[in-house]
């Protein structure tokens, strides 16, 4: 057992919080699919083992912001075969006008919980988020992802060697009463998201 | 909610607060830290988690106290290639004699932070108690069980914090 106080506990969450989820907000925010998410994991699982090759981009990092600002061909990718193989449901609008000066956080040390505002409406790209676009089914999960372009070394033990990875936190989207991190009324198209209000924590302990 | 690689938990785990997150190395230094070691069941996480000071932590464990060391020196270094967070103690073996008859089976650390918080202490808990050279333990001592003022020794105070991949082992 390795357990850690609530004072513990608070000190070092909000420390991670604000460092990791804070720059991610600033940096991009997109409305995604569970299938684009998919497609960003199994590059990171390739790049994890050490065999990721694609002709689309020069390395993890580059193919990660290539995906996200849509520079990367998909239909390459499906000819490659090693990443996907079909971008069915793959779906991925950066939201824009983000505004610094909208965006706050709050930490409550007797919960160690982390509230994150964002009060200006933002926009979702490419004119809008369409359901319909996921085959006219609504079964498609919906991400709100908070990316940031680096990347870092991870040990692989197995390999024992140093891998670069990306990373990325995702919140569920909704309907309302569908239990999702961030749900709406039932809407056809997704044009803007008026406001965000997150509120998240770590567990009580380390291990 | 879904997430890939969250990083920097042990980059930050240092008593002051590790601005540079998640790429700088801190290395650092602390005096005056406190450990107290407890006879009987550890208890449970939510129970330890409610422990606000080492004031507080001395008063409700009195009964069960069994030792005590304090103002030790830990040392925090980071391997950054490893993203792994080191705390260690000084080599040297402290003295550390039984202020209760029975057996040791757990301990909390008390934290010395950069910046005290009046009436608050950052305070780890753990059972993972070895004696002499049981290098698997968070901590290792002399003996588990003695009588009051036989003498005891706290040995060793390791602990390597690992960030691993979410990806590793798929």
């Amino acid at each position: 057992m390795f357990a850690v106080n609530n004072y513990f506990n608070s000190k070092y969450n909000k420390i991670l919080l604000e460092n990791f989820i804070n720059n991610r907000i600033s940096s991009g925010m997109y409305l995604v699919t569970g299938k684009f998410l998919d497609m960003f994991d199994k590059a990171n699982l390739l790049a994890f083992n050490d065999t990721f090759t694609t002709s689309t981009a020069t390395s993890l990092l580059a193919f990660c912001n290539g995906i996200f600002d849509k520079t990367i061909n998909l239909d390459t990718l499906i000819t490659e075969g090693n990443i996907i193989t079909s971008k069915s449901a793959i779906e991925c609008h950066k939201l824009t006008n983000y505004n610094s000066s909208y965006h706050s956080m709050s930490f409550d040390t007797a919960t160690s919980v982390m509230t994150i505002n964002y009060s200006m409406p933002l926009y979702v790209s490419d004119g809008g988020f369409f359901r319909d676009e996921l085959n006219n089914t609504l079964t498609e999960q919906l991400y709100l992802v908070l990316y940031n372009p680096t990347d870092i070394g991870y040990w692989n033990n197995a390999l024992s060697k140093s891998v670069r990875q990306t990373t990325y936190v995702a919140f569920t989207v909704g309907d309302t009463g569908t239990g999702a991190d961030l749900q709406f009324d039932h809407t056809d198209k997704i044009e803007y998201i008026d406001s965000i209000a997150i509120k998240v924590r770590l567990p009580k302990s380390l291990l | 909610m879904r997430v890939l690689n969250f990083y920097g938990t042990t980059s930050c785990l240092v008593p002051t607060l590790n601005a540079s997150l998640p790429f700088v190395e801190v290395n650092s230094d602390y005096a005056n830290n406190n450990i107290y070691f407890f006879k009987g069941e550890i208890p449970d996480a939510d129970t330890l988690n409610g422990i606000v000071s080492q004031t507080s932590l001395l008063t409700t464990y009195a009964d069960v106290l069994m030792g005590q060391v304090t103002a030790f020196t830990l040392h925090y270094s980071q391997n950054n290639t490893k993203l792994q967070r080191i705390i260690k103690k000084d080599p040297d073996v402290l003295e550390m004699p039984y202020l209760a008859d029975g057996t040791i089976t757990w301990f909390a650390l008390c934290l010395n932070e950069g910046t005290p918080e009046a009436g608050k202490t950052p305070i780890i808990f753990s059972d993972s108690i070895g004696i002499h050279e049981d290098d698997g333990k968070f901590v290792t001592i002399e003996t588990f069980t003695g009588t009051t003022g036989t003498m005891n020794l706290f040995r060793e105070l390791s602990l390597i914090l690992t960030e691993i991949s979410n990806l590793e082992g798929i």
